[in-house]
């Protein structure tokens, strides 16, 4: 691609990302994130506090699941089995144990010009796993059935971590590599697209850091080792610097290389999340990524933009719209754009409910309208 | 609360018990075996299999502009493109185990070996 193309193509949605920015820096308030744990759930302030990974996403923690606002249920204790992992004081070695699920089913409708879409029922994920804590250490994993010809049992994650002091843990082991944000929509394009969707997990050494506004999260890694196959396993390195700025507002940036036996590839993510006033929320990202043939001069560059504008209706319910844009640079500008105006709503403590209405359209064709509803059990 | 202990423990034996018995065959995964990146990894070979009559997708019934079956469209170069490369794996095996395309020609030997050589050179574009 000419410097005038990249050119022309980069800097719309640079602009837009730069006044959005500025925007949300403007008008974030200053309400502590965790003062509003729902928040820090849907992706603001650390992730660590709701979730066993230090950098978010996978299966809650007990706090996590007891910090959700629901509408209907009863709270519940702790036990055997679904414990809290921080180290008691008094008995910092006794072994600890949570374990838990996630099932997300998605009965789907939709339009395309004069075609019919559906009904369809997609089983999009169903996962148990756990983690067990002994001390410092702690060792997570899951157990996911992966639809292929038949079905497969994989483990998308499973790691050892060993925390060296409060806000900073290495963790050995397979798991998702730290980049833009973590988003618990797949739907979202950069992470789709840049091959960090639903099995796209690595091995690694990871160190996180989570120290005052500050969070820092390094990955050296070394493919999936069992899924591809060796040609296609990727090895490389990524960081993902996050800035607190206020309490309600982050600024993050992320950056990857990596090297295949077929390709080398770099990318790149600029990505912000900013409370407006006490209940609204904006997320937005744009992320660039190149892969490179070693064996010939073929490449192919991406470029993806995400925003979301959502608001808390109630404490349990998350009222959105959000637009997502990919283009690859080097195919003709094949484009994907979809926009969307969904509800997460937190039903029960295990259950949420997550219609949303979906407009897609690629490149020259008609935009397709979906109906899309999921059925979201997490325990 | 023991109570969910055990039904979380049940239902990882239940799920481990019916995902091991419907495994798919090392045949049926992508790899790298046997592959000719040199003359093999042209997509366009691939495309023009998708759209062909023979062992292609996009009649009626399939995964045409007019039907979409799962919501999956494969009518145009690019829509080729765009899903084969997001999900290979799924699609190698979809179609090395002959599940599809259905009541069409199953892709041969030297199909499959295309569409291994594509992904193995990186999964380019035309």
């Amino acid at each position: 691609m000419k410097p005038e193309a990249l050119r022309s193509t980069l800097l719309p949605p640079l602009r837009v990302a730069a006044v959005l920015l500025g925007l949300g820096l403007a008008t974030f308030s200053s309400r502590t994130a965790h003062a509003y744990p729902q928040f820090v759930f849907k992706g603001y302030g650390d992730c660590n506090s709701c979730h066993h990974s230090p950098t978010g996403g996978g299966l809650p923690s007990r706090w996590g699941l007891e910090s959700l606002n629901v509408s209907w249920g009863a709270d519940s204790g702790p036990g055997w089995g679904n414990q809290d992992l921080t180290p008691d004081a008094a008995n910092p070695y006794q072994p600890k144990v949570d374990l838990g699920l996630d099932v997300r089913l998605l009965p789907l409708l939709g339009t395309d010009g004069d075609a019919t879409i559906g009904p369809t029922f997609i089983p999009m994920l169903a996962e148990v796993g756990g983690a067990v804590a002994l001390g410092p250490w702690m060792f997570y994993g899951t157990i996911t059935g992966k639809k292929q010809a038949g079905y497969l049992l994989t483990s998308r994650e499973h790691w050892l971590k060993y925390q060296a002091s409060s806000g900073l843990d290495v963790r050995l082991g397979r798991m998702v590599l730290p980049f833009g944000i973590r988003q618990p929509d797949h739907t979202e394009y950069v992470r789709e697209d840049f091959e960090f969707d639903k099995y796209d997990q690595s091995y690694g050494l990871e160190v996180d850091f989570r120290g005052g506004a500050w969070s820092v999260f390094g990955n050296l890694f070394a493919g999936d080792l069992t899924g591809r196959p060796p040609e296609r396993q990727e090895r490389g390195a990524v960081v993902t610097v996050n800035r607190e700025l206020g309490g309600a507002a982050a600024l993050g940036i992320s950056a990857l290389a990596s090297l295949s036996t077929a390709r080398s590839r770099i990318a790149g993510s600029l990505f912000g999340r900013f409370g407006l006033g006490s209940s609204a929320y904006v997320l937005a990202e744009v992320a660039a990524q190149q892969f490179a043939a070693k064996d010939n001069d073929d490449t192919l560059a991406t470029l993806a933009e995400y925003l979301r504008l959502g608001w808390f209706v109630r404490p349990e319910m998350d009222l959105y719209v959000e637009a997502g844009n990919r283009s690859y640079l080097d195919a003709d500008g094949l484009t994907k754009t979809r926009a969307g105006l969904g509800l997460n709503w937190q039903l029960l403590r295990w259950f949420e409910f997550a219609p949303q209405l979906l407009a897609e359209a690629r490149s020259d064709l008609p935009a397709r309208m979906l109906a899309l509803a999921q059925l979201h059990f997490v325990y | 609360m023991r109570r969910r202990t055990w039904l979380v423990g049940g239902l990882v034996v239940a799920l481990c018990g019916a995902f091991s018995a419907c495994v798919a065959p090392k045949s049926e995964r992508l790899s790298c075996d046997d592959v000719d990146p040199a003359s093999g990894a042209d997509f366009a070979r691939i495309q023009a299999l998708v759209s062909g009559e023979d062992k292609g997708c996009q009649d009626v019934g399939c995964h045409g502009g007019e039907t979409q079956q799962e919501g999956l469209r494969l009518d145009t170069p690019d829509l080729v493109y765009d899903e084969l490369s997001s999900r290979p794996d799924l699609f190698y095996g979809v179609l090395a185990s002959g599940e599809m395309p259905e009541e069409k020609t199953a892709w041969s030997d030297e199909d499959l070996k295309l569409f291994r050589s594509w992904y193995c050179s990186g999964a380019f574009p035309p």
